[in-house]
């Protein structure tokens, strides 16, 4: 009886590694949280938003398969080191000391750091008003680097989250959040949370697709870079980004 | 206060169903994989096995002296660095492995205890009569230490259930990835996390009604 | 025929067993008798190999060996040759009377399930708990635990039983039914070596009475020589102590 458990649950084991274990050619296989509205999110359980459509419209013009691996953010960068994923599409931005590791592709969003706030909150109306207050920033982003290159960050309570950051803001447990202007918006406009912009943008950022800096994934990188300055030309990229922002946030 | 989402909670509920089985299999592959190691681990710490034991002391060390958390990440972020051929591991390989070794270090020691606990002169009994040492363990030892390992087992069992949730991290959606995806494409926090809770709170306590029954049965033995 | 010669046992430095000579007759029932804490039990131990010995020569049958070289095959060998009653019965606690009784012939002398429970039925009967078959050990009387122990022995068809004070944790209403079976063996020739505090079955149903002390047999003889007119001044001074608590109450008069 215990022998026959341990068999079939040894069996179940190998069937579930053997299973999803296939090195495929012909697929990219993407990397993303699938939960940074309205980059990549889910509803009725399926994937969807911004970064999924640039993905399937890039993979399509290299006449490849895309396949999306969700996992926490945080996980996000162990995935592509691993070699389990081949870039992330999640508003990476590119900073410093990602691209002396990683091989970026041309920028394909341009945005700034903003400032969010719980609705009726007067007394913070920029960057400069966040001396002395608890600023939320998603845990792995780079907008924490942002806040501690400020020349007051020491005046500043850094909470790093793994997600809902959003919530707690709403909820007053910290002062602000700060995210990228565009999906801060976004947000706002469409969920139920009492959340306002504070000021404008106080940074320029710059997003990209981040690969392993490898003669073969720097090849890879370039295949896709093509297929974004072709998206771009046809104006495939600007109707994508219409169509989620109504605006254009894939030039400066 | 705006009131509950009660059809969006509805609306999640055949969709979270669809992951269930996920969830329930890294747990039911990962526990019985856990038996298996924990029963050889506890054999050899009874046995006082040389230079076995040794290692088996620090594997316990080890594996209940560090976060889950932590070890899922050693082996699905970590290890591949040194190893490559390690990135053939999957994300939900890699969480029955880690669930596997970190429960088997707790499983084993409760497993030994219950062993040790047996009666001295059971043992004696069965050598007297002219059993091996294999068949004191099988028909005599194991069987009394079941029942007392079993609700301690259990409460492993339940715990390593609700530890499934940290899957996602390595990129496994399962119930509580779902649930995450949804909540942050809805922003209905409240209401996606109080369902997929009462997702969990009903595997446990379907559990826990198994487990009363499983007990009744294994106490029949001695009752008086 | 069950030889031992010069059994020695050691519990750190002291001698437990200090070079014990004994030969049991195929049917012949020996009891042991001495002060507590003077091997008695060690002795029947060390012939089940529960202790090892640490020195001696063992012969059961055609089993002859030298007790500190004896194989792991050896030690087997002797134990299915010499069935063990506890003191404390020491049944299986998650077996039934009926499964405690088969439990030998089938793990260890592979007998099929059916033909042990067969067996084990015809012993129940016997030991008269036939309507206990299904019995857990934690449901049955101390007595009706040891008439079950005694069972399990007597299934083992073994050379010899070992009888290891088997009264001795018995509430007294239970005394009477265990050495009424035990008296029962007796008239059927059951090999039987029984150490025990109780004199009356000694003086009863012993062909031979053996008297220990310091790990040694100081005197031996037929009951109503060695209860009668012991020789040694040891024996005299144990059975006085002994008898003046026990035969008021056992002598029939």
């Amino acid at each position: 009886m215990l022998k026959r458990i341990a068999l079939t649950a040894m069996a179940a084991g190998l069937m579930t590694a053997g299973g999803l274990v296939q090195a495929d050619d012909h697929a990219i296989k993407v990397g993303m949280s699938g939960g940074y509205f309205p980059f990549t999110f889910v509803e009725q359980d399926k994937l969807q938003g911004f970064e999924v459509d640039v993905m399937e419209a890039v993979a399509e013009e290299m006449e490849v398969e895309v396949e999306f691996v969700t996992a926490n953010f945080s996980g996000l960068f162990g995935m592509l080191e691993s070699g389990r994923i081949d870039t992330i599409a999640n508003q990476i931005t590119i900073t410093e000391e990602r691209a002396a590791k990683y091989a970026f592709t041309e920028p394909y969003v341009y945005d700034g750091a903003q400032v969010v706030v719980r609705e009726g909150n007067e007394e913070i109306q920029g960057v400069e008003d966040l001396k002395g207050r608890t600023v939320a920033v998603n845990l792995g982003s780079n907008y924490e680097e942002l806040l501690r290159e400020l020349p007051y960050a020491d005046e500043i309570d850094i909470r790093t989250y793994e997600s809902n950051i959003e919530q707690d803001t709403a909820l007053g447990r910290v002062d602000a959040f700060v995210m990228d202007r565009v999906s801060a918006s976004q947000v706002i406009k469409e969920k139920p949370l009492p959340l306002a912009l504070a000021g404008q943008p106080f940074s320029k950022i710059r997003n990209a697709l981040p690969f392993r800096d490898t003669e073969e994934d720097r090849a890879l990188r370039d295949r896709v870079d093509t297929a974004l300055a072709t998206l771009r030309e046809s104006g495939e990229l600007q109707a994508i980004s219409e169509a989620w922002f109504g605006t254009d946030i894939t030039r400066p | 206060m705006r009131l509950l989402d009660v059809d969006y909670m509805l609306g999640l509920v055949p969709i979270l169903l669809r992951y269930l089985p996920l969830t329930l299999q890294m747990a039911a592959v990962g526990m019985a994989l856990a038996l298996v190691l924990a029963c050889g681990l506890a054999v050899i710490r009874v046995l006082r096995i040389p230079g076995l034991n040794a290692a088996t002391l620090l594997f316990i060390s080890f594996f209940r002296g560090t976060p889950l958390l932590v070890q899922l990440f050693l082996f699905y972020y970590g290890l591949p660095q040194l190893l490559a051929f390690l990135t053939q591991i999957n994300g939900i390989t890699a969480t029955i492995m880690g669930l596997t070794l970190h429960f088997s270090a707790y499983m084993a020691e409760s497993i030994r205890a219950a062993i040790v606990g047996v009666d001295r002169s059971q043992t004696e009994a069965a050598l007297s009569i002219g059993m091996t040492n294999g068949q004191l363990m099988r028909r005599i030892v194991l069987p009394q230490a079941t029942r007392v390992a079993v609700p301690t087992l259990m409460n492993y069992f339940i715990d390593m259930i609700k530890a499934t949730s940290l899957a996602f991290t390595l990129g496994v959606t399962e119930l509580m990835g779902a649930t995450q995806k949804e909540a942050a494409g809805s922003f209905l926090y409240f209401e996606a996390f109080i369902t997929v809770a009462i997702f969990y709170w009903v595997i446990v306590e379907l559990l826990a009604w198994f487990q009363r029954r499983l007990e009744i049965r294994l106490n029949e033995a001695y009752r008086r | 025929m069950i030889k031992v010669e010069g059994l020695v046992k050691r519990f750190g430095g002291t001698a437990v067993l200090d070079g014990i000579d004994l030969a049991i007759e195929q049917g012949e029932i020996i009891v042991v008798i001495g002060p507590s804490g003077t091997g008695k039990s060690t002795l029947l131990r060390c012939l089940n190999f529960l202790e090892r010995p640490d020195a001696g020569r063992l012969t059961i049958g055609d089993l002859d060996v030298d007790v500190t070289r004896a194989s792991r095959a050896d030690i087997l060998t002797a134990r299915r040759r010499t069935a063990f009653v506890f003191q404390n019965y020491a049944l299986f606690a998650n077996k039934t009377a009926l499964e405690n009784i088969a439990e030998g012939l089938i793990v260890v002398n592979r007998w099929p399930k059916e033909k042990a429970h067969a067996r084990a039925r015809e012993i129940l009967e016997r030991i008269g708990l036939a309507d206990k078959a299904d019995a857990y050990p934690a449901a049955l009387s101390g007595g009706q635990q040891q008439r079950v122990g005694i069972g399990r022995a007597m299934a083992a068809q073994a050379e010899v039983i070992l009888f290891d004070e088997p009264t001795s944790s018995l509430d007294p209403e239970w005394v009477e039914e265990v050495l009424g079976l035990m008296k029962q063996l007796a008239r059927e020739r059951q090999t039987m070596l029984v150490v025990t505090h109780e004199m009356s079955f000694a003086r009863d149903v012993a062909d031979r009475v053996i008297f220990m002390e310091g790990g040694r047999i100081v005197e031996q003889g037929p009951p109503s020589q060695l209860f009668g007119s012991p020789k040694d001044p040891r024996t005299r001074d144990f059975l006085r102590k002994v008898l003046a608590t026990q035969v008021s109450i056992d002598s029939p008069t």
